[in-house]
């Protein structure tokens, strides 16, 4: 009584652990492209799904992303990608006489990858519908306040990506208010190729706990830098001390439960048009 | 299994931008005047309490005229310090927009000398970012002060000040048909005023040496014009060199070690460098049109000049061995004066356009070009040692037949904040001092 049983549960793991594992025997891997599938997997449609988390854009992404996809699933992007390795390939066939076959394994084997193409790219689609359930979940266990602040963003009725902390006016706002606070000498040379990077750490209550400047090599190497980089810390001090007029306590009154994404803040000051060139 | 490895790498990736931190870009920036709070310094006894408020305003004085600093009404001040030692309260100075504050003391040592010390201080981010003691004899009280002044310019704007230094410019008398031109030195606040010359001989484009202790000019002495040098400690002129014809438009090179001036000969202007130890003359141009006002670049490699070789006078740059000749104002109007900036980004210039003067700016390769004054007649721009503040002559039209004021002043390179200096007679051709030693 106890074999069978202990044979069905080794048989269920085995299973269960092929299923997991997808074992290659079962998709035809073929032997000398054990790295293609990781070649083939392009990025960038990742990040074409993270900024076309729109309802109306992504119809458009999608279809961005298909025309894409069948692009590069034609003979010629295959090739563009497989270059290096036709290059070797047809110096070693100059070397060889079997010319003819090469190509016509070259050729079955492109045409092989294409399908595989194919299908992987059937299951990158299910894997981000995937990713972006499970976004759309934590954006609303997280935002389920400030729904109606999602078309406030870009014109045109952007909602922004589930991650954006704050919509584009918000964060307009925010600079225009440090930049009212932000005054320097435009005169010093070469200030439009500066750019201050500066973080800032605040309570709850959008106090500036810390502001530290980031490039410190910079900071103690070279004066002009020094003078602009400290005018940007004034800036952001100064814009803490202003109370109810303060960017970080509007921050703090507008997304209390978002403390956690703001109160390490990342902020770029750029001169730019500030220079007298 | 590349699927579950792509899975969790992306889902951790939204983990993580999830958490990121917040990213703000801030794009541009007011210009405004720093309000920087200067308490009187500390006197240690009545005996120095004229000169700790004499220093106070000058450095006052220095910073406001700058146009970069905001001087608060000292009746606002919440805090009184009693020692240089008492931390400010930085609340009380932050009550009062004071961005800065300057601490100081005035200390009466033995023999006649002072000790001056100061900090400086970032009122919002609570900290000194400079102090220094120094000392020196109690009627030198106004350069500590001018000396203070440039560390605090520098210190927060990241370039060096320009308060320590002096102008010689031609301090000018008498009636319009019989003007008297003298060689005159000031501080650069337009204190301290000594004449050099009688004024016998007409002087003109006097130009400092890079140490300051000579000055070129040209010299109309028994009417013969010609490049003299004066020595400053010795009080004595020299004529420079034995060309055949009339030297004017003098300068120093960067090093000091030799003059670039025009020779006009049978008509025709060329550009000329002269080595003042060995005497070695070197003909830089050679061209049947004008060449003169030549500057060169501060590293030495180059050599501004005005030339009309293109029908009209502009400005032209060149190697500093005469070759490369290039023409970079392209403007409508006349160019002259072409002074390269000792930091190098500009050449100042003097331009006539429409029967209008103005004093501009632009790159060494022509382009950018920009006015900052305008007149009936500006002209000689000279550069601050810090490359930011220009100093000219502009001459107010005449009134009831009568010619109009010549007078010094200074702007901005921004083109804001022009100033007049005030001068006790007319005044014309100024060139700025390098900083003091």
């Amino acid at each position: 009584m106890k074999k069978p049983l202990l044979a069905s549960i080794v048989m269920h793991i085995v299973l269960i652990t092929a299923i997991l594992i997808d074992l290659p025997i079962w998709t035809h891997v073929p032997k000398n492209n054990p790295k293609e599938n990781i070649v083939f997997v392009d990025l960038s449609k990742i990040k074409i799904a993270e900024i076309s988390n729109l309802p109306k854009t992504k119809e458009k992404k999608a279809t961005q992303t298909n025309k894409t996809n069948n692009k590069k699933n034609e003979p010629k992007t295959v090739k563009i990608k497989n270059k290096p390795k036709t290059k070797r390939e047809t110096t070693k066939t100059k070397k060889t006489d079997a010319t003819l076959e090469n190509n016509q394994k070259n050729n079955e084997k492109k045409q092989s990858q294409v399908q595989k193409q194919d299908k992987s790219n059937n299951e990158i689609k299910s894997l981000l519908a995937s990713v972006e359930k499970i976004k759309e979940n934590i954006q609303k266990e997280a935002d389920p306040e400030n729904q109606n602040d999602k078309n406030k963003g870009i014109s045109g009725g952007n909602e922004g990506s589930y991650n954006q902390i704050l919509s584009i006016s918000e964060k307009d706002l925010i600079s225009a208010k440090l930049r009212a606070c932000w005054s320097l000498d435009p005169g010093v040379k070469n200030v439009d190729d500066i750019i201050v990077e500066v973080e800032t750490i605040l309570s709850p209550e959008g106090q500036v706990n810390a502001v530290q400047i980031v490039d410190t090599y910079k900071y103690n190497n070279d004066a002009a830098f020094r003078a602009i980089a400290e005018s940007a810390r004034r800036a952001v001090l100064i814009c803490g001390k202003m109370n109810e007029e303060s960017p970080f306590v509007l921050l703090a009154k507008r997304h209390p439960d978002k403390y956690n994404s703001w109160k390490n803040m990342r902020l770029f000051f750029n001169p730019l048009d500030g220079g007298v060139n | 299994m590349y699927k579950i490895i792509i899975f969790l790498t992306v889902f951790s990736c939204m983990i993580n931008t999830a958490n990121a931190e917040l990213r703000i870009d801030v794009t541009g920036a007011k210009s405004e005047p720093m309000p920087i709070a200067i308490p009187d310094f500390i006197p240690s006894n009545q005996d120095v309490n004229d000169t700790a408020k004499n220093i106070t305003k000058v450095i006052s004085d220095d910073l406001k005229n700058s146009g970069l600093f905001e001087i608060l009404n000292q009746n606002g001040f919440i805090q009184k310090f009693s020692s240089i030692e008492q931390r400010p309260n930085f609340n009380d100075w932050q009550a009062i927009n004071a961005q800065a504050l300057i601490q100081g003391a005035v200390e009466n040592l033995k023999d006649g000398k002072i000790k001056v010390s100061f900090r400086l201080w970032d009122v919002f981010a609570s900290s000194q970012m400079e102090g220094k003691v120094m000392t020196t004899k109690s009627d030198n009280w106004r350069r500590i002060a001018h000396i203070i002044a440039d560390a605090v310019y520098k210190r927060i704007t990241g370039e060096n000040g320009y308060f320590d230094t002096r102008i010689v410019y031609i301090a000018e008398t008498g009636k319009q048909t019989k003007k008297i031109k003298r060689l005159a030195v000031m501080d650069q606040d337009g204190e301290n005023i000594r004449i050099l010359t009688d004024g016998q001989d007409m002087i003109l484009t006097p130009r400092f040496s890079p140490n300051m202790q000579k000055i070129t000019y040209l010299s109309y002495y028994k009417n013969n014009p010609k490049v003299y040098i004066f020595d400053m400690e010795t009080g004595k002129q020299e004529l420079i060199g034995n060309f055949p014809g009339m030297t004017f438009a003098p300068r120093f090179s960067p090093d000091g070690k030799s003059v670039i001036m025009s020779m006009a000969l049978n008509g025709n202007s060329d550009v000329y460098l002269m080595n003042l130890t060995t005497k070695k003359k070197q003909r830089l141009t050679n061209h049947p049109a004008i060449d003169t006002s030549p500057s060169f670049s501060p590293d030495g490699k180059q050599i501004t000049f005005n030339s009309d070789r293109s029908g009209t006078p502009q400005i032209y740059v060149m190697n500093a061995d005469g070759s490369d000749v290039k023409r970079i104002s392209f403007g409508n109007g006349k160019y002259a004066t072409p002074v390269w900036s000792p930091r190098g980004d500009y050449i100042a210039f003097t331009k006539i356009y429409e029967g209008n003067f103005y004093i501009g700016i632009m790159f060494p390769d022509g382009s950018g070009e920009r006015q900052l004054a305008s007149g009936y007649l500006v002209e000689a721009p000279t550069w601050a040692p810090n490359g930011r503040v220009l100093m000219f002559f502009r001459q107010d039209p005449p009134e009831n037949g009568k010619p109009g004021k010549t007078k010094l002043y200074t702007i901005d390179i921004t083109g804001y904040n022009e100033r007049i200096v005030d001068t006790p007679t007319d005044a014309s051709d100024p060139a700025w001092s390098p900083l003091l030693p």
